[in-house]
């Protein structure tokens, strides 16, 4: 397509005179009336975290997993209560999650932190019954606007993490992945065309989001100490190499 | 910068609905993909325009703010109803004189509405990836991400921009 084409198309398009009318009528009948009934404002609702939960559990879905009793089904997240707007201190971590993961105030290319929370993790199998439930920790980064998400999550399932690209850094193998994201909400059903598109490998499908949204995700993961860790981006700004990077910056504070 | 103390006159109403409907119905089109709704997209952007436009600079910074209150109620609209995430093929074929029109409407009114928007701005309004993103209030790294987005997945000859 060109890209002339989608000017000409879209400027093709006008408003009919009876829609101009109807509309010039409404807005002359505010004016003077005064009265205006606003539709209020669906609040927009942060589901960043939750959505980045629900995608980061899902990634290594695309890659076979095993638990002892059979292939997984799927891979839930959900926010619990506990949040906070500075950095955990190590006797919070132990206590809320059993162990204590990497985590920066900041990273060397200006990525801040903004807040975090603790979320409830379960692995199912097809039939929906629980193999694993854990907690993890999940932490917000943002710059200009553009936002990261950090999980650190520990769990007896077994799961064969392989993504698109890999590096070695600090001894760690560290892996990258990117793909086109549905995240649509708990009990949502697949169209015929969802099932074509997750098919086709399109599309990847996730759980946990209040409304369906298509995302471009990307992430680099590793495991360290036990711990596995997701750096994830929904529609982010930053490359391969910088996501990379960033996790390097962790990898080499726990060395 | 403030609200305009006075409000706009009849004329003055009946002159941005003359000036500016037919780009706001083009924007909200894109984003929303139906007639009925892409009207009330304009006709409450006009009322929003009426209660609480700013001074403004210039006609282009009337134009920016127009397509920001625009685009915005079109993303409310979308969130507040699932049943608004659909596209009228039926009015696609009514709106577009030429095949090649309608074809090239049905490839955008496919992509996620955020791409959508990203390409709108960019290939039909002519902003900048920097003006997109104060206007849409995200990094220029993430509206250039967004416009790459939905280059690709509409595979846009990059040649001839």
């Amino acid at each position: 397509m060109e890209a002339y084409e989608i000017k000409n198309a879209v400027e093709s398009i006008k408003l009919s005179e009876e829609a101009k009318k109807r509309i010039l009528d409404a807005s002359l009948a505010c004016a003077a009336n005064n009265e205006q009934e606003e539709n209020p404002r669906r609040k927009r609702i942060n589901l960043r975290r939750t959505v980045a939960a629900a995608i980061a559990a899902v990634m290594l879905l695309s890659i076979t997993a095993y638990a002892a009793n059979g292939e997984m089904g799927s891979w839930n997240a959900k926010e619990t209560g506990g949040k906070f707007r500075e950095l955990p201190t190590a006797e919070y971590c132990l206590s809320e999650l059993g162990y204590v993961p990497l985590m920066t105030e900041s990273f060397e290319n200006g990525y801040r932190f903004t807040g975090g929370g603790i979320d409830d993790k379960s692995f199912t199998d097809k039939s929906g019954g629980v193999i694993e439930e854990y907690r993890s920790l999940s932490l917000d980064y943002e710059k200009d606007g553009d936002r990261l998400s950090l999980s650190a999550d520990k769990f007896h399932t077994a799961l064969d993490m392989s993504g698109d690209k890999s590096r070695v850094i600090g001894g760690v193998k560290v892996m990258y992945d990117s793909y086109v994201n549905k995240v649509v909400p708990v009990g949502y059903e697949l169209t015929a065309e969802d099932i074509a598109a997750r098919d086709s490998g399109e599309l990847v499908f996730s759980y946990g989001a209040e409304y369906p949204e298509i995302v471009h995700v990307q992430s680099v993961f590793w495991e360290m100490d036990g711990i596995k860790y997701f750096m994830t981006q929904l529609d982010g700004a930053l490359t391969e190499k910088e996501l990379f990077t960033m996790a390097g910056e962790l990898i080499g504070q726990g060395a | 910068m403030g609200v305009q103390t006075e409000r706009p006159s009849s004329k003055e109403i009946e002159a941005a609905v003359k000036d500016w409907g037919d780009m706001l119905f083009r924007l909200s089109f894109t984003m929303l993909g139906n007639q009925a709704d892409a009207e009330d997209a304009v006709s409450e952007t006009i009322i929003k325009y009426i209660e609480k436009a700013p001074a403004f600079a210039d006609k282009e910074h009337r134009k920016a703010w127009l397509i920001k209150v625009a685009s915005n109620k079109c993303r409310d609209m979308l969130r507040a109803d699932r049943r608004r995430r659909w596209v009228s093929l039926e009015d696609v074929t009514e709106l577009c004189r030429q095949e090649r029109d309608m074809d090239v409407m049905y490839e955008l009114l496919n992509l996620p509405p955020k791409y959508r928007l990203a390409v709108y701005l960019h290939y039909v309004a002519g902003y900048k990836t920097a003006e997109m993103a104060g206007m849409l209030g995200i990094s220029p790294a993430a509206a250039r991400k967004r416009l790459e987005y939905g280059r690709k997945m509409l595979k846009i000859s990059m040649g001839k921009e």
